[in-house]
């Protein structure tokens, strides 16, 4: 059956966010968009399951994050079972995501638990709600705000920050914080 | 006694630092008599130390950071190996359907 152009359209412009969030599950831009593709594959072949009307972002997410959580876990479980191992292939590959200037944050990105990474990327960066978040991970959305509280207070550990003078000179966090008072 | 005069002044100079952060010591003003050792205790306290809710500054900070990480992969757009893919399979399809 021929996609509906609309739902065309809408595959096609949630492609972007996909991958970046497939880039923070995996820390990896070739894997990621290998799991992007299959994603889309799956997708595309069960496009009859997708409801009009709900939102096509937050299907394919599901999809996307289901197929890494059963698939790529199990891979990486057989090559190194650890956390680490995630924030290691991310230095080796500073290039990864073209600039360096995130590096420091991504790293400590790499290093929390990936139940609370996820969380804190659907809805602090992808920008789903915590009820479409919590939809997506299949947990309660009291689950969700706890993780992403606990991801925050983490990250802000690991990168020392008690304040945000901690995050260095920086006219952009200058200018947010005058503008913000 | 100068030198508790200093300790003061420091105080007063955290203080003045928190209540930018849009903070309060008023929480940490002593109630009635306090043991000068706590009084010098409390003083000497870091507001690091404390295991307290994330500022909303660091907070906003880290989201920040967090979306202009996410962006600069969004700001790359579809690339083609995935438009060519989606368009592939809806031509397939319709083959299948119309021909």
């Amino acid at each position: 059956m021929a996609m509906d152009e609309s739902v065309r359209k809408a595959v096609l412009s949630a492609v972007p966010s996909l991958r970046a969030f497939a880039i923070s599950l995996c820390g990896n831009v070739d894997r990621a968009d290998d799991l992007v593709q299959e994603t889309l594959l799956r997708a595309l072949a069960n496009i009859d399951s997708f409801q009009p009307g709900t939102n096509m972002s937050a299907w394919l997410f599901t999809i996307l994050r289901n197929h890494f959580r059963s698939e790529y876990r199990k891979r990486r479980r057989e090559v190194e079972d650890s956390d680490g191992h995630h924030a290691e292939s991310l230095k080796s590959q500073p290039d990864q995501y073209g600039h360096v200037e995130f590096r420091e944050f991504r790293e400590a990105l790499a290093q929390l638990p990936s139940d609370q990474r996820e969380a804190l990327i659907l809805v602090g960066a992808s920008g789903f709600s915590y009820e479409e978040a919590a939809g997506i991970c299949g947990c309660a959305v009291g689950t969700i705000k706890s993780r992403v509280n606990r991801a925050r207070t983490r990250l802000a550990e690991l990168l020392h920050v008690n304040s945000a003078e901690d995050f260095g000179p920086d006219e952009t966090t200058r200018a947010v914080l005058a503008s913000g008072e | 006694m100068a030198k508790g005069f200093d300790t003061n002044q420091g105080a007063a100079g955290a203080s003045a630092e928190l209540e930018s952060l849009g903070l309060s010591m008023n929480e940490r003003k002593p109630v009635g008599q306090q043991n000068p050792m706590e009084a010098a205790a409390t003083r000497n306290k870091k507001p690091s130390s404390k295991p307290a809710k994330l500022g909303r500054d660091v907070q906003a900070r880290l989201g920040q950071q967090l979306r202009a990480m996410y962006d600069e992969v969004v700001n790359q757009g579809v690339p083609d190996r995935f438009s060519e893919l989606i368009n592939r399979l809806n031509g397939d399809e319709k083959k299948k359907d119309g021909h």
